[in-house]
């Protein structure tokens, strides 16, 4: 288990590294900075100078060596709409973008569970054919149009919760179950065929001639088998509810990372772009190496060669 | 109970299975009869489809969900178990009623050590735990010949061969001695030289433990080695049963004839083709009326085609199914 430990955490270092290149690209491949920041009518001589002053004369790889030394040292640079380390903004937003993608996530998992078990245990009943024709149309829709739809009804129709803001648990209602709707379905969707296939194995067969019950065999064999494929959907999970926050954010005016980044999107806060891409990627990648770490705790063929 | 009442003794079972549009019906097993006496051994032999397996899930209770018994009983130590609630069942299967699967690689969980599994039906039926259930766990790996059974509890199905893992099938299967103990196809998935060493720990299981044994077969070679009786099934019937002597060497029905006929022979020289039985085997949702053999059998008269054949006893245990024997 400890060697298996060692590989993922190789490979996750590896991915951090990649990131570092991606990011350090693609801000070079959106344009001179200097002609952004400078004013319109600065001479060659006062650009050059400039360019000099930030570094962007010296060569690629000098460049991308003081871009990862300074981001070791957690500079980002400052931003240019606050005139504060670009790094410190992130973060402090970073947390009421947690906040909804965790719950979001944990709610997604257990409903989804629990749904694929009852949808599977029932199959071919009305409750599986409801549950499975919904999680297609949740799974369709996409989820800024659903967010616009949840703050009509229940919060300009029904007045039952807040349209937007975040001063508490009820703001978190709309956003959460917005965001939850697709990976409630997706989860769902995984979850039956998993414990389908898992009911129909040899092993299952052999469980019953063995005598024990069918809610043992469910909630103990097949479940942990179901949560195999649960597990790895739920690597990307993850990535999808942290990259998704960004629209729902916006939608309902929650004061996250992701409408920090798309606020710096529009005025070009490119230093708060990078230290945000850069932030969510490795928590990514932090994230998922404890799914891989999860996966291993779950099916012992994982952790052996 | 009286003295000389069988363990086993199945009447007229017929086990259907629905298609999923439930529009066809398909006669898994069609009306089978036999008996098994304690501490005998019985084959039932007959190729993919012909029902064996349908009958031996049927007298365990574990059939799949589209399968349904529709008629006959099943009278197991004087009880009708057709007359048993799911609960009842379930508590006779792993406890007197047992069975090995054909697989060995698919037959264990593969996500839990070997010590969980073989633990789960000493718990349930035993009540065992702490020392005593592992003191009964190692002893039964090492009744079936697992070298270091303390290590092999804590390793996982995917960390052992196939040989292996049907022995440890087989402890599982016979942890709480079991009366009665079906093996479906139980080498077809092992290496022939692993096949010999299962057969063996078989008959030596069956002969220290006084089980009564049901082996289900494609392998008349199996058969012979293990067994007393065998019965020989063909389209969800039995067409010819009897001693296993008798079988071999009078066997009376033409389908009989043509399996014994398709084994191999290795002291035979000269390139002779393996001789095979022309034809298909039935769609089991659209038997032709008469014997169900009829289309493929070499020694088909009229009559075969319109009505099936009734029991034709031959000798002592010996019965046939066959208008051609009625003839002779």
């Amino acid at each position: 288990m400890f060697r298996y430990f060692l590989r993922r955490l190789r490979l996750a270092v590896i991915t951090v590294i990649g990131v570092s290149i991606i990011v350090f690209v693609a801000s070079r491949l959106s344009g001179d900075v200097t002609l952004l920041l400078m004013p319109q009518d600065a001479s060659q001589e006062e650009l050059a100078a400039f360019r000099h002053q930030l570094g962007l004369d010296a060569p690629y790889y000098v460049q991308y060596y003081k871009f990862v030394v300074n981001i070791a040292h957690g500079d980002f640079g400052d931003s240019l709409r606050y005139r504060q380390p670009a790094i410190d903004l992130v973060l402090s937003r970073l947390p009421a973008t947690l906040e909804l993608a965790f719950s979001a996530f944990i709610l997604s998992t257990l409903i989804g569970l629990l749904l694929g078990i009852v949808s599977a245990r029932m199959r071919g009943s009305w409750f599986d054919y409801a549950a499975r024709i919904l999680s297609i149309a949740a799974q369709s829709m996409p989820s800024f149009w659903v967010g616009i739809m949840l703050i009509l009804l229940f919060a300009v129709q029904l007045h039952w919760l807040p349209t937007s803001g975040a001063q508490g648990l009820i703001y978190m209602v709309l956003p959460v179950t917005t965001l939850a709707l697709v990976p409630i379905a997706a989860t769902l969707r995984i979850t039956r065929s998993a414990m389908l296939e898992t009911l129909d194995a040899d092993y299952v067969k052999f469980l019953r001639v063995k005598g024990l019950s069918e809610r043992f065999i469910v909630w103990k064999h097949a479940l942990r088998n179901a949560l195999v494929p649960v597990t790895a959907l739920s690597g990307l999970t993850l990535g999808f509810l942290i990259g998704g926050t960004v629209i729902i954010e916006s939608v309902f005016a929650w004061p996250g990372l992701g409408n920090l980044m798309i606020e710096s999107i529009f005025t070009r806060d490119y230093p708060v772009i990078q230290a945000g891409v850069a932030v969510t990627s490795v928590f990514l990648i932090l994230l998922n190496l404890g799914v891989d770490i999860l996966f291993g705790v779950i099916d012992p063929r994982v952790r052996f060669d | 109970m009286k003295q000389g009442e069988p363990l086993l003794q199945v009447m007229d079972l017929k086990t259907q299975i629905l298609s999923r549009d439930g529009g066809r019906v398909v006669r898994a097993v069609d009306g089978v009869s036999f008996e098994l006496q304690r501490g005998e051994t019985l084959g039932i032999i007959g190729e993919s489809g012909s029902g064996k397996s349908m009958t031996a899930m049927s007298i365990l209770g574990i059939l799949p969900e589209a399968a349904r018994i529709v008629g006959g009983q099943i009278f197991f130590n004087g009880g009708n178990l057709l007359a048993k609630s799911a609960e009842e069942m379930r508590r006779l299967r792993g406890e007197q009623l047992s069975m090995i699967l054909q697989d060995p690689m698919v037959s264990l969980d593969p996500l839990f050590t070997i010590g969980s599994q073989l633990a789960e039906p000493l718990r349930l039926h035993r009540s065992l735990s702490g020392a005593a259930l592992r003191g009964r766990m190692t002893d039964l790996l090492s009744a079936v010949s697992i070298p270091s059974p303390e290590m092999r509890l804590h390793q996982h199905p995917h960390q052992m061969s196939g040989g292996m893992l049907q022995r440890i099938v087989g402890a599982i299967a016979i942890s709480c001695d079991p009366q009665l103990l079906i093996a479906d196809e139980p080498t077809t998935a092992l290496d022939p030289t692993v096949q010999a060493q299962f057969l063996d720990l078989l008959e030596q299981l069956r002969d220290s433990k006084n089980l009564s044994l049901i082996v289900v077969t494609h392998d008349f070679g199996v058969a012979a080695r293990l067994c007393d009786h065998v019965m020989v099934m063909y389209a969800g019937k039995i067409v010819e049963k009897g001693p296993i002597r008798e079988i071999f060497d009078n066997p009376k029905h033409p389908y009989t004839k043509a399996l014994l006929a398709s084994i191999p022979d290795a002291t035979e020289t000269g390139n002779r083709r393996l001789r095979t039985i022309e034809g298909q085997p039935p769609d089991l949702s659209q038997l032709p009326p008469g014997c169900p053999f009829a289309p493929r059998c070499p020694s088909v008269v009229a009559r075969c085609r319109v009505e099936y054949p009734p029991e034709y006893e031959i000798g002592p245990d010996h019965v046939a199914s066959c208008w051609q024997v009625y003839v002779q």
